[in-house]
């Protein structure tokens, strides 16, 4: 049975953008949930587990992200990952 | 961008000794003074900085890759290296494998989207597991050199 697919945008508020570090702890926290999740920054989508996929978006300061998930833990997986990106991943 | 944008080929190094991080990131920051691209008057701030970051998170990023990186004032434009390392460095990464090939990246405090360019390129040279296993059994810097012209010239991956 499949899970009906989550979305939500989130704005790269971090001065750096989406980086080596801020990619790593976007995967990492990907990865905790029994979920399928993808990262778009316009037509390009990229697994939101996959640090190599993360850094290949260039996501800059002021970019809109579209967050998709799928899967028992969808919503639970896009709680987390908004809120790395509310909390500007602890930067600036 | 292209590795030849933000990469020195003087800098390169084929046979990193070290077998920590701080040791490996002096290593690859003394081979860009020795290249001329870091004063030798800012050596240390630029190694501390570089640890600095790493102290907020591990830069390994997986597969045996790391990309250690900072800002500093005293480089008016993107520069970098490549090192490659037989033995591992541990690096605290992603996946908790050693890292065998790393990419020490400074840029100037004004410009995070050349950072942020340049890491694109690493990462999408990466996917190719051709490029990244003969990158990590490069026995030169010459080598290295080589294949990253090849990247640049899109003789890797689609």
């Amino acid at each position: 049975m499949s899970e009906p697919a989550v979305s939500r945008t989130v704005i790269v508020a971090n001065r750096a953008g989406l980086h080596a570090r801020t990619a790593v702890i976007l995967a990492k926290a990907a990865k905790r949930f029994d979920a399928r999740v993808l990262v778009a920054k316009g037509p390009h989508q990229v697994d939101a587990k996959d640090v190599l996929q993360l850094m290949q978006l260039v996501a800059e300061q002021g970019d809109a992200l579209q967050l998709e998930a799928s899967g028992p833990e969808a919503r639970q997986a896009l709680d987390v990952l908004e809120d790395l990106f509310l909390k500007k991943f602890d930067e600036d | 961008m292209k590795f030849a944008d933000f990469i020195c080929r003087d800098a390169i190094r084929a046979h990193l000794q070290a077998a920590d991080k701080e040791g490996a990131i002096r290593e690859m920051v003394t081979a860009l003074a020795d290249a001329k691209r870091v004063d030798p008057g800012e050596f240390e701030s630029v190694v501390k900085a570089i640890l600095k970051r790493e102290e907020l998170g591990s830069t390994g990023i997986g597969r045996g890759v790391a990309v250690p990186h900072t800002k500093h004032p005293s480089v008016d434009r993107l520069i970098g290296t490549v090192a490659v390392s037989a033995t591992g460095v541990d690096f605290a990464s992603l996946d908790g494998e050693s890292v065998h090939l790393f990419f020490l990246l400074i840029s100037p405090p004004d410009r995070p989207g050349d950072h942020l360019r340049a890491l694109e390129n690493i990462s999408r040279q990466l996917r190719d597991d051709t490029f990244c296993k003969f990158l990590k059994q490069a026995k030169t810097p010459e080598e290295v050199g080589q294949l990253l012209e090849e990247a640049d010239n899109h003789q890797f991956g689609p």
